[in-house]
């Protein structure tokens, strides 16, 4: 008989799940260290390009041509989209490390979009995109994770502001919407996400339509991180995305997502 | 003419911030660590300290405190800049009463209005 081994029943089992918990508390933590330290790592030499870039054709070294300032402008829009990139790619990492049950609360949408402009108004290279929101007068309130819904649809928004010129416009609209498919009888509240291209496009005329069905061949596969971040979050919601891109209308990234239950509104508050 | 300390230990944002307030009139000394931070604080006496948290030999905030330890250096704005994403380092740079918390890539146009204002409002005390 061993006599080092452990011994079994209900006490052993317990211990044995103390330990696993422990590992994988440890491995957590090891891998969101990994990740702040990658972020410092990737964000260091992005600064000092950028801010270079910008001394270059503030012209603070001396005059350039019009060709020597293009070029600088071409190389500064690509290390903004680099910037973005990395932004998204440690949003989901984030989301990844923090993938546990959703902590769904009633919430009203202006919340939730005002949370993801705070979130996009952080960056200093989207501070001069014009961020407008236009909401339904009866939108129903959510039921969502808020933490990861201000991550999703920040990253969304970011996406749709990438490559704008300046002055870019962002337009974020809700509305009430029937449920997509028989099966889901829950009623939505519909999100658009609209980058106006920098044409111009007035809010007014960025109305909301149904969903066609040629939209779903447009689903925003391969749009990016954020875009794959935003499905994630809102399939975990029960709610779906679509995106749609029209000729001088932009590109509209759409989600649904499940408008407060009846039921959950009618219970009685838990102790 | 102010004269401010910048102490960045990546050379590369070192020289652009050089650059860049040089050419908006400032005198600029640097130090790249922690340890000469503080030596060349107390040396060159500057009216503003552009401080990176991220430091060999120490961290901006250990250089931050020990710059309050001596009462020349208590109104001294202090402007943090970083390139970390470790939640609270903003609460821990108001604790020390930061005038400034700038993340990396900051926005040079934003930083550099900031200087101006704190040293325009420092010649005018």
């Amino acid at each position: 008989m061993d006599v080092l081994a452990r011994p079994d029943g209900p006490e052993a089992e317990v211990d044995a799940l103390r330990e696993t918990c422990a590992t994988l508390r440890r491995r957590v933590e090891r891998r969101s260290q990994l990740h702040l330290t990658a972020a410092h790592e990737l964000t260091t030499p992005l600064t000092a390009l950028h801010d270079l870039l910008g001394i270059l054709e503030e012209e603070l070294t001396g005059p350039l041509s019009a060709p020597q300032r293009d070029v600088i402008r071409t190389a500064r829009n690509s290390v903004s989209q680099l910037r973005a990139q990395i932004d998204d790619l440690f949003d989901a990492l984030a989301f990844e490390l923090g993938d546990q049950p959703l902590r769904r609360q009633e919430l009203g949408v202006d919340v939730l979009i005002q949370d993801a402009l705070e979130e996009v108004r952080k960056l200093p290279h989207l501070r001069r995109i014009d961020l407008r929101s236009i909401l339904h007068p009866n939108l129903p309130k959510v039921f969502v994770d808020r933490t990861q819904m201000r991550l999703a649809m920040a990253g969304l928004i970011r996406n749709a502001a990438h490559g704008l010129g300046s002055p870019g416009r962002v337009t974020i609209l809700a509305c009430p919407h029937g449920a997509f498919e028989p099966h889901e009888t829950a009623p939505q509240v519909l999100i658009a996400v609209n980058d106006s291209g920098g044409d111009g496009t007035s809010p007014q005329s960025a109305q909301l339509r149904p969903l066609r069905d040629e939209d779903e061949e447009l689903l925003c596969a391969g749009q990016g991180l954020a875009v794959d971040l935003c499905r994630e979050v809102i399939e975990r919601h029960g709610g779906r995305i679509l995106a749609a891109s029209r000729p001088g209308d932009g590109t509209t990234c759409c989600f649904s997502v499940p408008a407060m239950p009846a039921a959950v509104r009618s219970a009685p508050p838990s102790a | 003419m102010s004269k401010i300390l910048i102490v960045e230990d990546d050379k590369n944002i070192l020289k652009a911030l050089c650059i860049r307030l040089h050419a908006r009139g400032y005198e600029v000394v640097t130090a790249q660590d922690a340890v000469s931070a503080t030596v060349t604080a107390v040396r060159e006496e500057p009216d503003l300290v552009l401080l990176d948290i991220s430091l060999p030999a120490g961290n901006g905030f250990e250089v931050a405190r020990k710059l309050r330890e001596e009462p020349r250096f208590l109104e001294l704005p202090l402007v943090f800049l970083t390139a970390s994403r470790r939640p609270g380092l903003r609460d821990k740079a108001e604790e020390l009463d930061a005038a400034g918390f700038f993340e990396k890539p900051y926005d040079a146009a934003e930083l550099v209005a900031r200087i101006d204002e704190l040293l325009a409002g420092a010649a005018s005390s």
